[in-house]
C-alpha cells in the first residue's frame, strides 16, 4: 500500500448534509478497496485563486490515506462524473507518517512549519545596494504606467506632467 | 548593466533545511512566485535546481486546486 493525499473542492453552496454525504463517499470508497484512512481534512470554506464554475469560493476536504494503487482511480472516475465536484487532485503522499506521528505526540503541527525571516518580499539580497535598486526599477517602471492609465482617462491623451514623462523615458534608456 | 556584481545568493530553502516542498503551504509558495503568478526563476530567487525542480512541482499542484492562480492578474 502506499500513502496518497487527496483533496477535492466542492460547490460551497451546498447544504452541509450533501458536502458531508461527498466526504462520506470518499471514505466509503477507500475503506471498501482495502484502504486505511490516516486523516480527513475539512479545510471548509476557501477562497479560490481563480474561478472554477463561475464561484470565486468552494468546501474544500483533504484525506490523507493508505491504498493500493488502483484505488486513487476509483476515486477519481467517481470524481469525474460527479457535478458536485469542482476539482479534484490526488498525490502520492510525501509525507512521513513516522515523523507525523512524532509531531502529534509532542504537540507540535503536524506538518513542519517553514518560516523565513522577516525580509521584503521578492528581495533576495540582505542589502540595499546598487543591483537592488537596479532590479527594482523597471518594476516600479510598470506600477507607474498603471497609474498613467487611470491619468490618461482623467487627462486624455499625452496630457502626462511632464516629470513624469522624462522619468519615464530614462527608465526605458536604462533597459 | 554596466555592473554584474552581484551577491552570491544562497538557495532559502537549503538554508532552512526544507526536505520537501507541500503543494498546501500556500505562505511559502506565496514567496517564489510573483504578483502575477509566475514562479521566480531560479537565476532571481538563487534556489538551487533540487529546490526549484520541488517548488515548481509544488506550485503547479497548488495551481490545480485553485490555492494559487495559474495568471493573476494584479491591476486593471
Amino acid at each position: 500500500m502506499r500513502l496518497y493525499e487527496t483533496t477535492f473542492i466542492t460547490d460551497s453552496r451546498l447544504p452541509e448534509s450533501e458536502i458531508e454525504d461527498e466526504i462520506k463517499r470518499v471514505e466509503e470508497t477507500i475503506n471498501s478497496n482495502g484502504g486505511e484512512i490516516v486523516e480527513t481534512q475539512r479545510w471548509g470554506v476557501r477562497r479560490l485563486a481563480y474561478e472554477i464554475e463561475k464561484q470565486k469560493q468552494g468546501y474544500y476536504a483533504h484525506f490523507l490515506y493508505k491504498a493500493n494503487p488502483e484505488v486513487p482511480g476509483k476515486l477519481e472516475t467517481g470524481f469525474k462524473v460527479n457535478e458536485k465536484i469542482m476539482r479534484f487532485l490526488t498525490v502520492v503522499s510525501e509525507i512521513d507518517l513516522e515523523e507525523r506521528q512524532r509531531r502529534i505526540e509532542a504537540g507540535e503541527s503536524p506538518t513542519p512549519t517553514i518560516e523565513f525571516e522577516d525580509r521584503r518580499r521578492r528581495r533576495f539580497d540582505d542589502d540595499d545596494d546598487e543591483d537592488d535598486r537596479r532590479r527594482r526599477r523597471p518594476r516600479r517602471h510598470h506600477d507607474d504606467d498603471d497609474d498613467d492609465d487611470r491619468n490618461d482617462r482623467r487627462g486624455g491623451r499625452g496630457r502626462r506632467p511632464a516629470n513624469d514623462e522624462s522619468k519615464n523615458d530614462s527608465d526605458e534608456d536604462e533597459e | 548593466m554596466a555592473f554584474h556584481g552581484r551577491r552570491r545568493k544562497v538557495c532559502r530553502l537549503c538554508e532552512n533545511h526544507v526536505t520537501s516542498v507541500d503543494y498546501k503551504d500556500e505562505k511559502l509558495l506565496r514567496r517564489f512566485i510573483v504578483e502575477r503568478g509566475k514562479i521566480i526563476p531560479r537565476r532571481v530567487s538563487g534556489n538551487c535546481a533540487k529546490h526549484q525542480r520541488m517548488l515548481t512541482r509544488a506550485v503547479k499542484r497548488a495551481r490545480i486546486i485553485a490555492i494559487l492562480p495559474f495568471v493573476a492578474e494584479t491591476y486593471r
